[in-house]
């Protein structure tokens, strides 16, 4: 009998190699098609009406002009008169035409009258902060106030980060059409198994009758696990004019409405012994996600044994889209205003932030992985030759420094299910209503399937994307790879061990003396006694065989795991005359538990880090005072890192004894919690000053400077 | 966007012609802004004449005592050419900067001086002004990258041309035909207006006239642009300088300190080129350059980094200057 | 600080966070990671009723609650 483990080191074929992904020729080549790219003769585009406004009244909406125009199948009033606006963005009214250029003129033609109210958009002051607040203290208030008052060594901290949003290439959107009574939807989604639930309402079907089909998707960062009132509404017209229906969104209501990661703020007050033991975390924290709550962070992160903690957090409500989870919901905020109060700590007892990090390790849940880390990333970015105390940098207006940050997360897998089918001409194919964001899902299953099976990948069919498949979990939470790998791996050994089961006989053994490897099934260790894979698939005789797996297996055998560790060092340049920051070089040394595609986990880790420049250095959700309007809700003013501006990446996973027999751990989220931390980190120790709040901009770090006395 | 009437004549008489049904026919040269700006919403022209296929604005002209450029020049072009490149580095490098491949192949040289700002509140839809029922919005809002000098009227924008500040620097002349078909010269200096009201423009072209080609002296001067922007891929510079002079044994003569998106047109530092005037433009004098160039500067509450990079800006170029 | 998976049956059905699309059983998640709350009648942070939407706010006590 085949077992459901992780095969042995010098039993893996191909888990753990460098491995391009299954679709890459499609998408380098254009072939793969998103929902954007669905198109049917008769079909109906959509634009959105939006409100212009963070806070209004709607006097009244005027859809005449736009009804009477040729080739506009029809307008529709999401909103109605007296209902209040309360971010801009919100959806007012709806159209839709036969070609996208009408659709536009016919969108330009609804004349909705706001009643303009004054909005909140200020979250950068406590002041505006609702009454209530979340208060922890640990042991108790008394011995936290006095720990900070004893400290040796203290600080006296504010940091932040603006709110920022998903900004995923793809736009949030749908393609619906109806067939024989059933609504099919191409969506741009995280969620594929649970995306039809979210329409029943608006297409008047059950679940059963609406089929989902997402190959490709351009993005989802936590912003696409609902199908959103966009695609209700997509639905809903697609039903009610029979008609296909594409609807995506306009990349400046994406920006406003479609994702946004909640900012953060934070008061410190930090204490240490004079020779760097960390003795009190105290902190009053708040931030906005629009008009909903933003939760308190999880602060001091990482180091959460520091032995006294007062966590105090409060929600300022603003007149902005709503947040959605943005990788790792909370974490890039709690790991700056933990990293960065630390490392004003250690620059306050003056001392080496790597020994400062080294020497509280002991306040962390995995101390080990992170010393050995440490050391990884210092190694590999030149630490010893490169580093100074903080502002001890040199002559000129260029200043160098290096910044250090390290993070957690877990990414145990999600339920998922999956059937592995053989047919009798030998070919296979893998079955699970999982969706591949681009991280390289596709190609995990593929590789633990075909190393299932002794069989190389190309001969694996993976099969995902589609409510009709097995369902699988959403992608959120960094689960899915544990929870795809494995339930293809348990489908994948229930599918060989019915094909052992026929095999056996004509070689004599029992089964459980046979393996597959090699494109054979043999007589384990024994290539002499073996048939080819495809004269073991003909025993089957006429009826392929179908092995069902599940996320937990069916064996209960544990393939996953859960709890990862982090480090991350940058090395960056301050121009103190202009306040520019430049990245010289980033290193990130990550652990996951057992990596099956070693490309694809490394790509996820650059990718991270290049989304972790971003948000460090550029990205920042701008709006007017008075209107409540995103200004710049376009890719022009909302800045995203090019490739020059990321410098030189370097990643080191975590393999081999220690960590390959963990099993599989998610890895989309961890790599993006500690790049505003190190970079912040970085800057302070070039330039010897503080810049308080993400993104890094000159303005920002001019005044800084200024205040610092730190002006070139 | 609204249905538009589209023209592509094939030389300048029908060029002119065909726009001579007033202001809602627009020029489209390279397309960077006007297309975006139409598909937004921000302008809706019944007519568009394209220039594109008209050959007598096209190329550089060296055999003058000026350099004599077309209008519809690329700005790939304009910087590839190897007159252009050794007499004027500081239009070299306002173009390379502009950072984008594709603005830098399509856009052209008139496109560039003509192009409207990237005020976010002009591209949101209130107006150059920005303006919300009678209430100016830019004073008390998101005004970082809004002007710093010229900015006591009601237009707050920063002039979005690239070559606008390295012209004025130049001494150029843009050249303008109209219905009269009489060449019309300009100097760059008085080519970029600022408005005082919603209806005023912001160049000295009048309606009904196009920019045929901008001339440069052809004359051997010290000259560099210096730019400060915050990220290296596409992006819009936050302050820029050009400093020209003519290096008299060693002394700067003739010093001409621009500064550009810092104030609704390129802003002439009078002051800055006055530190440089009889000297040897090192770090010294270079310094005080700066400090003069932002003398009287009237940021607003979010931009007052600005007056900073400025002074930066300006001391930069010019050490740039006498190296080049 | 309370745990916010902890249940609460008197939550509204239309009660949604990203969690409930992917968490197996018998694994806690993280308490920080959550927060991201948005109600499936508007697909926004506020419910119908304008209140914030969070599992210890969508009680029977609103006027949008639903069983």
């Amino acid at each position: 009998m085949a077992k459901n483990a992780w095969p042995a080191a010098d039993k893996r074929d191909l888990i753990g190699e460098r491995i391009s992904r299954l679709d890459g020729p499609v998408k380098a080549t254009g072939h793969a098609k998103y929902a954007y790219d669905m198109n049917r003769p008769g079909m109906l585009y959509v634009r959105l009406v939006w409100a212009p406004y963070g806070a209004a009244k709607i006097q009244s909406i005027d859809t005449s002009a736009a009804k009477a125009i040729k080739g506009v199948a029809g307008v529709w009033n999401e909103m109605n008169e007296g209902d209040e606006i309360v971010h801009a963005g919100q959806i007012v009214a709806t159209v839709a035409a036969t070609s996208e250029e009408i659709a536009q003129e016919a969108w330009r033609a609804v004349k909705v009258a706001y009643e303009v109210k004054q909005p909140q958009m200020n979250d950068t002051v406590l002041e505006n902060a609702d009454e209530k607040e979340q208060r922890d203290e640990i042991p108790d208030a008394a011995t936290v106030d006095k720990a900070y008052a004893d400290a040796e060594v203290k600080i006296d901290g504010h940091y932040g980060l603006a709110p920022i949003t998903h900004c995923c290439m793809e736009a949030h959107g749908q393609f619906a059409e109806m067939k024989d009574g059933d609504q099919y939807i191409w969506p741009s989604t995280q969620n594929v198994s649970a995306y039809a639930a979210g329409l029943t309402d608006a297409a008047g079907l059950p679940a059963s009758q609406i089929h989902v089909d997402c190959q490709y998707m351009g993005g989802g960062f936590g912003s696409k696990f609902s199908s959103d009132q966009w695609g209700a509404i997509c639905s809903r017209i697609s039903k009610e004019t029979g008609k296909p229906v594409k609807l995506m969104l306009e990349r400046d209501q994406e920006l406003m409405v479609a994702g946004a990661r909640p900012s953060a703020f934070a008061n410190v007050k930090a204490g240490a012994t004079k020779d760097g033991k960390i003795t009190v975390f105290d902190s009053t924290c708040w931030g906005s996600g629009g008009m909903g709550t933003s939760r308190g962070l999880g602060v001091p992160y990482v180091f959460g044994n520091v032995p006294n903690i007062r966590r105090v957090a409060r929600n300022v409500r603003t007149n902005r889209g709503s947040q959605r989870a943005w990788r790792a919901p909370g974490h890039p905020q709690a790991c700056l205003v933990t990293m960065a109060a630390l490392d004003d700590l250690a620059a306050a007892a003056n001392m080496d932030a790597l020994e400062f990090f080294l020497k509280n390790l002991d306040l962390t849940e995995r101390p080990d992985v992170y010393r050995e880390e440490l050391q990884i990333a210092a190694d590999m970015i030149g630490y010893k030759e490169k580093a100074h105390l903080r502002g001890d940098s040199g002559d000129g207006p260029v200043k160098r420094g290096l910044g250090i940050s390290i993070h957690m997360w877990g990414g145990g897998g999600h339920k998922s299910e999956c059937n592995c089918t053989i047919n009798p001409d030998g070919s296979v194919s893998v079955a699970l209503g999982t969706q591949d964001l681009g991280t390289g899902t596709r190609t995990v299953v593929g590789i633990v399937t075909a190393e299932t099976l002794g069989l190389p990948l190309k001969r694996v069919q993976v099969n995902i994307g589609k409510d009709q498949y097995p369902p699988s979990g959403a992608s959120g939470g960094s689960t899915t790879v544990g929870g795809v790998s494995s339930s293809s791996r348990d489908a994948a050994t229930n599918a060989l061990n019915m094909l052992l089961e026929k095999v056996a006989p004509s070689l004599g053994v029992p089964v459980d003396q046979l393996e597959a490897w090699d494109g054979k099934i043999q007589v384990i260790g024994d290539p002499s006694k073996s048939v080819t894979w495809e004269k073991a698939c003909s025993m089957l005789g006429q009826i392929p065989i179908t092995g069902k797996g599940s996320k937990p297996t069916s064996d209960g055998t544990e393939l996953d795991n859960s709890g990862v560790g982090g480090v991350q060092m940058a090395d960056v340049s301050v121009d103190t005359e202009t306040g520019r920051v430049t990245i010289n070089e980033f290193v990130a040394v990550q652990d996951c538990g057992l990596i099956i595609d070693l490309k694809t986990a490394e790509s996820q880790v650059y990718g991270a880090m290049i989304m972790g420049v971003t948000y460090a250095l550029y990205e920042e959700a701008i709006y007017d005072p008075i209107t409540g309007r995103m200004l710049n809700a376009d890719m022009e003013f909302y800045r995203l890192a090019g490739l020059a501006d990321v410098g030189t990446l370097k990643v080191h996973m975590m393999t081999g004894p220690g960590y390959d027999e963990r099993g599989v751990i998610g890895l989309g989220e961890p790599p993006v919690i500690s790049p505003g931390a190190a970079i912040s980190n970085a800057v302070a120790n070039a330039c010897g000053v503080r810049v308080p709040t993400l993104p890094l901009t000159p303005d920002r770090v001019i005044a800084a400077l200024e205040q610092g006395g730190k002006l070139a | 966007m609204k249905s538009f009437e589209y023209a592509a004549p094939q030389n300048l008489d029908d060029a002119i012609a065909l726009l001579a049904s007033g202001e809602a026919a627009f020029v489209l040269a390279g397309g960077t802004d006007l297309v975006t700006s139409m598909k937004q919403g921000i302008v809706s022209p019944a007519r568009l004449v394209s220039l594109k296929a008209i050959e007598e604005l096209k190329g550089v002209d060296t055999s003058g005592d000026t350099v004599k450029i077309g209008a519809m020049t690329s700005l790939a072009e304009l910087a590839s050419n190897e007159s252009v490149a050794k007499l004027y580095p500081s239009i070299v490098t306002a173009v390379n900067k502009i950072g984008s491949a594709q603005i830098v192949n399509m856009g052209t040289v008139g496109g560039d001086l003509c192009q409207y700002p990237r005020c976010w509140y002009y591209r949101n839809g209130f107006g150059l002004f920005g303006m919300e029922n009678g209430q100016p919005l830019i004073p008390d809002g998101e005004n970082k990258y809004h002007a710093i000098f010229g900015n006591d009227g009601p237009a707050k924008f920063v002039c979005a041309s690239s070559l606008g500040p390295a012209l004025v620097a130049l001494g150029a002349t843009v050249t303008v035909r109209g219905a009269d078909n009489q060449p019309r010269d300009i100097p760059a200096t008085e080519f970029f207006k600022t408005p005082q009201s919603p209806e005023d423009p912001l160049t000295a072209v009048a309606v009904g006239e196009v920019v045929t080609h901008v001339a440069i002296p052809a004359k051997a001067t010290k000259n560099a642009t210096y730019e400060i922007r915050e990220r290296e891929g596409l992006d819009w510079p936050l302050v820029t300088a050009t400093v020209v002079y003519t290096d008299n044994g060693g002394k700067a003569q003739d010093a001409r300190v621009v500064l550009g998106h810092v104030a609704p047109v390129p802003w002439i530092a009078t002051g800055a080129a006055a530190a440089l005037e009889g000297k040897a433009v090192d770090e010294s004098s270079a310094l005080e350059a700066g400090a003069a160039a932002v003398e009287g500067a009237t940021p607003l509450s979010k931009n007052g980094f600005k007056v900073q990079l400025a002074k930066v800006a300006v001391k930069r170029a010019a050490l740039a200057a006498a190296q080049a | 600080m309370a745990n916010p998976a902890s249940d609460n049956l008197f939550t509204c059905k239309h009660l949604r966070s990203k969690e409930m699309y992917y968490q197996a059983d018998q694994r806690d998640g993280d308490q920080y990671s959550g927060g991201a709350y948005w109600c499936a009648k508007n697909h926004e942070s506020f419910g119908p009723d304008g209140g914030v939407v969070e599992r210890s706010e969508c009680t029977p006590d609103r006027t949008c609650f639903q069983e």
